[in-house]
């Protein structure tokens, strides 16, 4: 039996610990352009923010796939028969298999801009990218920040950590329009408006980027300004990787299709991580939530059932934590009720300071939105997982969720108690 | 569970034979149920836990992560600092409960009430009325007596607002205790007010409630306590230096045994008289018995053994060991340090507890009550009960192991004076000269936490080897007297200046001073060595240490001592830890406000060094040879 | 070889949260309680007493899962299975306190606090680590050895849930009449 897996990130290399957990005599191949060395790509964002030596983004060392028994081939795949079980690599080789798992992620969406130097915009998904990003960082520099999402948070904190002054130029009326509820983006605007540093631009985008005088780049905004930087550094979103699968006839849209067992079309062909596009828990649909642990559980899963362990997986659920302004903002599942038709919000009460909203569609919860709050949302996506219903979710855990017992612990609210025996 | 080697449990060969014969007859023992209660909570072996109102209970998260002030908004400094004035009021009024007996005794022999008490030392009855500023001149004794009683009647109310004993305490250290605002005021009005004060929503000041605990502790020592003890010699007599014995091996095999066990003469010399009742002895030995033998555990026995010479079984620890032996027919007991499991073990063998006092009733044991009445009455019914309980003993069972240890005993100030030549002349030319550096109090009780007798006995010994005279009361008279120190030949293991005074004197380098009461000898004498000197008593080269201390009792006269200006070394840390505050008070702030402080060590040597530090400053303070 | 591992039972906790500070004493540097609450970083529990309705105590702590979903989220792998079997535990050395296993952890039994094992760090990600040390030397984990109610033993899982199939069946069989 030979497993073959495409793409040795996150979802590839649990799928590869999985496969021979499942299946300690099996021949698995492994094929990545750059497997080692085995390092977290999203702590790039900690390199960054000066948090981490880079060395310290690595896991584990060369010898990890060695240890599994993984064969390593350090090429690129270009093509996939599914018919006669063939992966084609960019050497003109061609690996069999019976088992795959398409596991190449996704690139950085292109920014959008136009202009002669517009190919020096940089994206932040990997280590090359870092480098590059650190080889244009001017402490007391100024940097251009596209997109207000995630990972243009984590540019700005970080390049502000470096000394740089940030223009945060975000095509939505607000940052972190996709990823929070109203109070938050609020809280969040405000923050930035009053970090020195940082300079907002909302409903805003770059158009070109050219040569500068006084700095080395011109950024023309479609409002007319122009801006001059030492460093562009763009957060649009994921494209998956699956371009290549084009000719294997296997349904996609914006990524890879699989159901429910994490299997595509082709029942010997299956796809975990960010190229995946698979059932999402709370909307219902099929979605791409390119999060690192859902990556590393749908690696998981997927390597079961190519093991032949039927396991069903429940479905994705986006889930966040992120440090903004000091603060500790975290999120899971459908987080804007505004978003989501149907949905509405209830507010749990807290310790002085913390913010933590449930909410809910047809009295079903489907998201959490904290600031500060009690590190309790794993609960609440389990809860999710659930189908927890707002009756479920009692006022005594509402009003005390730093002290409050767990909702998912069996029986805890329920079991009868020695005090009151 | 597993347990422990015998050696770990005591350093007494006869406390480990009866604690592997208890292991064998299936008696559990007061180290079984520590073990079984361990860990203990460690909220309130810091002092932060509080269950003095309903709000609660409450307990302040030492670790910073929970909550850090009660339901009432108490913080840790006020929850310790609370519970530890409870501490000190708990022990006070029990020793000033055993006081107030003493006076009403005193009352009804004044009153002609009873036939049982009488008055023993007329002449320091005399002597203390006439301290105290009673006009006594050419009264009959009843009058004195009475005068005497209504004298401490006051003490003990709020209406004088002052201690008869006030003016034994130099002048010095009473300006200063004015300054300070705790001069003693009344026996119970002190005791009252701290259960007012540490009610939810009174004091709420951590150094206001341990200022009060201080001034409450004084009116123990200088109150209660000296009332009781001064008043027992009234009544029982004085005691002189006299021989006797110690351990389990003073239980005979062949007689009827009785042990006393709990705190007042009022009852332990009742029994004693029975004892030695002629009609009482034939019906023992027409029971089959060669005699009744009296023994004394803890306090009680204390008494008896100073003024009558009655030996002493053993200490807090060998209460319920002493049972194990199989050969005690009754242990009669009054009140406090009495363990309500003696009357479990009582019950693994032939033996009865017999209670005697309304305040004190276990359950399950025989109760027989004494007044002043009928108390002689009651100690032969007591006696005839044992009489009874041996013809049920099993002499199969029976395990007596040892033999006694000889012990000196009896040293009350009058007596300490008297063997001095009638002035504490040359016991303070001895310290002058350095030959004897200073005096050591090595009191208090067992734990058993720590190795029974180990610290009590090697602090003893490291004290004396530095030329430290040490003065014994409590259990650790027993600890001292089975290792040979109250005997004179103990000199031997002193330094020599001590060890060269001790022979000279025909004494031992450690002086049995009495019961827990009795502590207020030992202050009498720091007043009286620093009248003599023209100082205070922080000026002394004195200290005192309670290395294997449990009971509140203890922590009261800890505080006492220091509050009086007496250094004071306590072998097991007390429930403050959790406050910053009332540590920092205890163990360093006390220096500056009362001129002494406590220090926390259980280790025989670093506690005797640092006693010893004390004693090195304070001679060089006064002039004198380190 | 028997495989012990704690065993809650709700029922029987009455809240005196014993087991919490014999918890942080254990994770302390001196380990003694005394000295334990004067250390610059103080230790803190890693299993909690929640409140539950009517104000009952529940005893929560980490459960250890295998598959563990904090261990999956952990990005820079520092939640590790290696250090004693069956146990998950946190180095704190490769912990940069980024919030995710406690955005995974269904049990809520992850917290965030200064450790003193990583000093520099302001915060990492602490939890239960099954007191790998003490059961190594042959003692029971620190909040078993404190409760005094049996709320949670140390026992082998499989005679436990004998236990409970026994008590299930006597349920199932108690005639109502």
């Amino acid at each position: 039996m030979r497993y073959v897996v495409v793409g040795l990130h996150a979802a590839g290399r649990s799928a590869c610990a999985w496969l021979r957990r499942a299946n300690p005599a099996a021949e698995i191949v492994g094929v990545d352009p750059a497997p080692v060395p085995v390092y977290s790509r999203p702590l790039i964002s900690y390199a960054l923010a000066g948090e981490m030596p880079p060395g310290a983004m690595t896991v584990a060392g060369a010898a990890y796939f060695e240890n599994l028994g993984v064969t390593l081939l350090r090429e690129r795949a270009v093509a996939l028969d599914p018919g006669r079980g063939r992966l084609g690599l960019a050497s003109g080789g061609e690996v069999a298999y019976d088992r795959l798992l398409v596991a190449c992620g996704a690139g950085p969406r292109p920014a959008g801009v136009q202009g002669p130097l517009c190919h020096e915009v940089c994206y932040f998904r990997g280590r090359t990218d870092l480098a590059r990003i650190m080889d244009r960082v001017r402490p007391g520099g100024v940097a251009a920040v596209l997109g207000g999402g995630l990972v243009g948070f984590k540019l700005t904190m970080g390049l502000l950590a470096r000394g740089m002054a940030v223009h945060l130029i975000v095509a939505s009326p607000r940052p972190l329009a996709l990823n929070v509820d109203e109070y938050v983006g609020h809280w969040v605007g405000k923050r930035l408006a009053q970090t020195p540093g940082v300079t907002l631009h909302t409903s805003t985008s770059v158009r070109e980027v050219e040569a500068g005088a006084a700095r080395p780049f011109r950024m023309r905004l479609n409002t007319g300004e122009c801006l001059e930087v030492d460093l562009a550094a763009a957060g649009k979103g994921v494209v998956p990787r699956i371009h290549w699968l084009a000719d294997s006839g296997l349904p996609m849209d914006q990524g890879l299709l699989a159901d429910d067992f994490l299997r595509t079309a082709d029942e010997r062909v299956f796809a975990a991580g960010d190229v995946a596009q698979v059932p999402d828990m709370v909307h219902g649909d099929a979605r791409i939530n390119a999060v690192w642990p859902v990556a590393v559980e749908q690696g998981r899963i997927a390597a079961l059932n190519m093991a032949g362990v039927k396991t069903a997986y429940a479905g994705s659920l986006a889930q966040n934590a992120i440090p903004v302004f000091g603060s500790r903002l975290i999120s899971v599942g459908a987080v804007n009720p505004a978003l989501t038709a149907g949905a509405e919000s209830v507010a749990a009460d807290g310790p002085r300071g913390s913010y933590l909203t449930l909410v809910f569609r047809d009295g079903r919860l489907i998201g959490a939105v904290g600031l500060d709050a009690p590190p309790r949302l794993g609960e609440l996506a389990f809860a999710i997982r659930r189908g927890l219903r707002r009756r479920d979710i009692p006022d005594w855990w509402l009003h005390n969720p730093k002290n409050a017992a767990p909702l998912a612990a069996p029986g805890g609210a329920t079991t009868g108690n020695a005090r009151l025996a | 569970m597993a347990k422990k080697d015998l050696t770990e449990y005591s350093i007494c060969s006869d406390a480990r034979a009866m604690i592997a014969k208890a292991r064998e007859d299936g008696v559990e023992t007061v180290w079984d149920r520590l073990t079984e209660q361990m860990p203990q909570c460690g909220f309130c072996e810091l002092g932060l836990s509080c269950r003095n109102c309903i709000m609660g209970p409450c307990r302040i998260d030492p670790f910073g992560n929970g909550p850090t002030h009660g339901v009432c908004g108490a913080d840790a400094d006020v929850i310790v600092a609370r519970n530890f004035g409870r501490m000190v009021a708990a022990g006070a009024a029990s020793h000033s409960d055993h006081g107030r007996d003493l006076v009403e005794t005193l009352h009804a022999v004044a009153e002609k009430k009873t036939t049982d008490y009488a008055i023993r030392d007329e002449d320091k009855l005399r002597r203390i009325a006439a301290e105290v500023g009673l006009d006594v001149a050419g009264k009959d004794v009843h009058a004195v007596a009475a005068a005497l009683a209504d004298q401490f009647f006051e003490d003990y109310g709020f209406r004088r607002g002052s201690m008869s004993f006030i003016g034994r305490v130099p002048a010095k250290r009473r300006e200063l205790w004015k300054t300070l605002g705790i001069t003693p005021r009344g026996i119970d009005r002190d005791v009252v007010e701290m259960m007012h004060r540490t009610h939810m929503g009174v004091d709420n000041d951590a150094v206001n409630l341990c200022l009060h605990a201080a001034r409450l502790s004084l009116a123990d020592g200088w109150g209660g306590s000296m009332i009781a003890t001064e008043l027992s010699d009234i009544i029982f007599g004085t005691p002189a230096p006299k021989t006797s014995k110690v351990n389990l091996g003073v239980l005979k095999a062949d007689h009827v045994n009785i042990l006393v066990h709990g705190h007042s003469p009022i009852v332990s010399e009742m029994i004693l008289a029975a004892v030695r009742d002629p009609a009482l002895l034939a019906k023992a030995k027409a029971a089959g018995a060669a005699g009744i033998n009296l023994a004394g555990l803890c306090c009680t026995g204390n008494e008896l053994l100073m003024r009558q010479g009655i030996p002493m079984a053993g200490n807090h620890l060998m209460t319920e060991l002493a049972i194990v032996t199989g050969a005690v027919e009754v242990v009669v007991v009054d009140y406090q340090c009495i363990m309500p499991s003696l009357v479990t073990v009582a019950g693994c063998y032939h033996s009865r507890i017999v209670t005697t006092s309304p305040k004190a009733k276990f359950t399950g044991a025989t109760h027989v009550e004494f007044d002043v009445h009928n108390a002689r009455q009651k100690a032969i019914e007591v006696v005839e009960l044992a009489i009874e309980r041996f013809t049920a003993r099993d002499q199969g069972r029976v395990d007596i192991p040892g033999e006694p240890v000889d012990i000196m005993t009896g040293f009350s100030n009058e007596a300490i004076l008297t063997a001095l030549g009638g002035t504490a002349g040359p016991l303070l030319d001895a310290i002058k000269a350095g030959q004897i550096r200073g005096a050591v109090a090595v009191v208090g009780c067992n734990n058993p936490k720590v190795k029974h007798d180990y610290q009590n006995s090697n602090l003893i010994r490291e004290c004396i080897k530095r030329d430290l005279l040490v003065l014994v009361t409590g259990c650790v008279t027993v600890s001292a007297g089975k290792q040979g120190l109250l005997m004179p030949a103990a000199a031997d293991l002193a330094g020599p200046g001590l060890s060269a005074v001790c022979k000279a004197l025909g004494i031992p380098p450690v002086l049995h001073m009495g019961s827990c009461v009795d502590n207020a000898r030992i202050i009498q004498l720091c007043g009286l060595l620093a009248d003599a000197l023209g100082v205070d008593i922080s000026d002394l080269p004195v200290a005192a240490a309670a290395p294997e201390w449990y009971s509140e009792k203890a922590a009261t006269i800890g505080l006492y001592a220091v509050a009086s200006g007496v250094f004071t070394v306590l072998g097991l840390a007390p429930p403050i830890l959790g406050s910053k505050a009332v540590t920092e008070l205890a163990v360093s702030g006390l220096e500056g406000v009362v001129g002494a402080s406590f220090a926390v060590e259980g280790d025989p040597v670093k506690a005797a060094e640092l006693i010893d530090a004390r004693v090195r400053a304070k001679r060089t303070a006064l002039g004198l040879t380190p | 070889m028997l495989k012990k591992t704690v065993i809650v039972r709700p029922e029987l906790c009455v809240g005196c949260m014993q087991c919490m500070i014999r918890c942080a004493e254990a994770h302390s540097r001196t380990k003694a309680l005394a000295s334990a609450i004067r250390e610059d970083i103080l230790a803190k529990p890693r299993i909690h007493i929640g409140v539950g309705p009517q104000n009952k105590p529940f005893p929560n702590k980490c459960r250890h899962c295998e598959p563990a979903p904090c261990q999956e989220a952990c990005m820079p792998w520092a939640i590790r299975s290696d250090v004693a079997e069956g146990l998950k535990i946190v180095d704190p050395a490769r912990c940069i306190g980024c919030g995710m296993c406690a955005m995974a952890c269904p049990y809520y039994v992850i917290r965030f606090y200064r450790d003193t094992n990583a000093p520099e760090r302001p915060s990492v990600a602490v939890k239960c680590d099954g007191c790998h040390d003490r059961v190594a030397a042959g003692d029971v984990p620190a909040c078993v050895d404190a409760c005094k109610t049996g709320a949670l033993t140390f026992e082998d899982v499989n005679l436990y849930l004998k236990e409970g199939t026994n008590r299930l069946a006597h349920a199932a069989y108690g005639v109502r009449s």
